[in-house]
């Protein structure tokens, strides 16, 4: 876009970038990677895009993306995500189709011997499993397993109360489970009532 | 054996973003992508300040006040005692608990006649309108178990979040299969109702009516009302101002309390301009009243004239048949009859007659793809008597 580096001091003292050049910034160096994110929810990676860009331009029209980049993406996830929660997939598109979503035979385990093929074959797994889910189900076990979030931030980031991000979490993971077969132990999701005293790793 | 979710999710986002070339900067593409990007980002808040007015700074006992000005953003502040879903409420006291689950799509009638309707946050949220009223697609899915029998769904326009005009209707609390609808609609020969669809609750009135479009006789894209949702201000202050919106939808019950929220989608109010931006050539007929904006183009066109204006709104075409009917009625003793929509079909058109012409005004986009009107103006049956 431009070579320009213009940055100036805001009122808390931190660096404030030209709008337009943190768009490009953020674009440049996280675009591919909010997409990845975007695919998760969506599924679709014309979609994915899609949502990818209208949560810059909501973010950027309300300027709250001319601080670090990292800063930046913090809002523009969160853009993602509320406006796929909100309606970008139709829950009514999802209910007519669910029937026709492929299912898929339990997958073999990644691990230290898998070679290529299981890796794929199991994020095909996990992609078609997801794509049984409905949408506010998906986006909390994103949310938790990709985010790792606690179940209280879930329920902050959807605006859900905990029980019910707590009926979803057990609800998707049941729904992935009879695809997926059982999930690792590592991933709490199936020990919902204990997840609200679980030290999450950090990322 | 199991499977570790969050490693594959991890491994589905990376190969995800991996495919893509979004923001890839070797993709000779990027950089048409961020103009984009800014260039929307660019209009929306041109357009959000456009909802901003300059008012002149003013205090008693001043003494002479010469330049300072403030410039003072009208959005009323939320008023922390307006029940939730009423006039300068914020929309943070929505109710969102277990039990306020409302699944509506919205989307509006464009002005070529195309219909979009999906749920928050969706592309063309519900459009931009330049005159008082939006041409709203409603279609409900899911109310709130909150919610009683009788409810209203409330639809709330708000800036800012708060609450800055509102308008309702009576809901159906028992829903209806939408396959039951279009079957009632199409007849069961052409739709035979295997497949009951998805249930709808129906927003009561006559004035509304299901929209559908059948693709290869099944059921396939959405099924929706049609309604009216006024842009008039709830402070009685009056129209609302050019700016953007949001909308958001409730429902009421006979108490009136709130039940169930959705939304944001993106509304955008544009100024009606009542004047073109460049005069008309000499001879162009003077008493043909054009849609305000800017002129792109007006020459002689057969034995008559054709003109376009560029103008917002997809109610621009609406905006220049009122104006073309109001001609009518006062250049002529005994007004034709003009149908409601020039472009219904229902019966024959000439044109509106105004004048010794008859004038068609058509919705239309200019090569930019910019909203415009195009004028076509044919000499009428008087015309050289």
């Amino acid at each position: 876009m431009t070579g320009r580096a213009v940055r100036c001091r805001a009122d808390d003292g931190s660096t404030v970038t030209p709008w337009p050049d943190a768009l490009d910034a953020l674009v440049r160096t996280r675009g591919r990677a909010l997409v990845g994110y975007a695919y998760l929810l969506t599924g679709d990676a014309r979609e994915a895009e899609d949502l990818v860009q209208d949560a810059l331009v909501r973010t950027f029209t309300r300027g709250r993306g001319t601080r670090e980049v990292a800063s930046a993406e913090a809002y523009v996830r969160r853009a993602i995500l509320t406006t796929y929660v909100d309606g970008f997939r139709r829950r009514r598109h999802w209910a007519t189709i669910r029937h026709l979503a492929a299912v898929p035979e339990p997958t073999p385990p990644d691990g230290p011997d898998a070679g290529p093929e299981p890796v794929v074959t199991t994020r095909m797994a996990v992609q078609q499993a997801l794509a049984l889910l409905p949408p506010r189900e998906r986006a909390c076990i994103v949310l938790r397993h990709f985010e790792d979030m606690t179940v209280a931030q879930v329920a902050d980031a959807l605006s859900l109360s905990v029980g019910t991000v707590k009926r979803y979490l057990s609800d998707a993971t049941r729904t992935l489970e009879s695809r997926l077969g059982s999930l690792a132990d590592d991933e709490p999701a199936h020990h919902i009532d204990e997840v609200l005293v679980d030290v999450r790793r950090s990322r | 054996m199991s499977t570790r979710l969050g490693l594959a999710l991890h491994d589905v986002a990376d190969a995800a973003a991996h495919a893509s070339a979004f923001g890839d900067t070797d993709d000779g593409t990027t950089v048409a992508t961020v103009q984009r990007l800014a260039s929307r980002v660019r209009r929306r808040r041109a357009t959000r300040a456009a909802g901003t007015v300059t008012v002149a700074a003013s205090a008693a006992g001043a003494v002479a006040l010469v330049g300072p000005q403030l410039t003072a953003d009208l959005s009323p502040a939320a008023d922390p005692d307006a029940d939730p879903g009423t006039c300068r409420s914020s929309v943070a006291t929505l109710p969102s608990g277990p039990d306020d689950a409302l699944e509506v799509d919205l989307g509006f009638a464009s002005a070529n006649g195309t219909e979009t309707l999906g749920g928050p946050g969706t592309g063309g949220g519900v459009g931009t309108w330049q005159a008082d009223s939006v041409d709203l697609l409603v279609s409900v899915s899911e109310l709130p178990a909150a919610a009683t029998d009788p409810s209203r769904l409330r639809f709330l326009v708000t800036r800012k979040e708060v609450v800055v005009a509102t308008a309702q209707q009576p809901v159906d609390r028992a829903p209806t299969p939408s396959g039951q609808v279009l079957a009632d609609l199409y007849g069961t020969d052409r739709l035979p109702v295997e497949d009951p669809g998805t249930t709808l609750h129906a927003l009561r009135g006559s004035e509304t009516f299901w929209t559908q479009t059948l693709v290869d006789g099944s059921l396939a894209g959405p099924v929706a009302q049609r309604t009216p949702m006024g842009l008039t201000a709830c402070d009685g202050s009056g129209p609302l101002l050019p700016g953007e919106y949001d909308v958001w939808v409730t429902t009421v019950d006979a108490a009136g309390t709130a039940h169930g929220a959705a939304g944001p989608w993106e509304l955008t109010v544009a100024a009606a301009d009542t004047r073109l931006s460049e005069r008309l050539p000499d001879d162009f007929p003077r008493d043909v009243p054009l849609i305000g904006g800017r002129l792109v183009a007006a020459h002689p066109h057969g034995t008559g004239w054709a003109a376009e204006v560029a103008a917002a709104g997809e109610d621009r075409g609406r905006v220049a048949w009122g104006l073309l009917a109001d001609a009518q009625a006062q250049s002529h003793d005994d007004p034709v009859t003009v149908p409601p929509d020039p472009l219904s079909g229902a019966t024959p058109w000439d044109g509106y007659h105004v004048d010794d012409w008859l004038v068609d005004a058509i919705p239309s986009r200019t090569a930019d793809g910019e909203p415009s009107v195009v004028y076509i103006l044919r000499p009428g049956p008087d015309a050289g008597a």
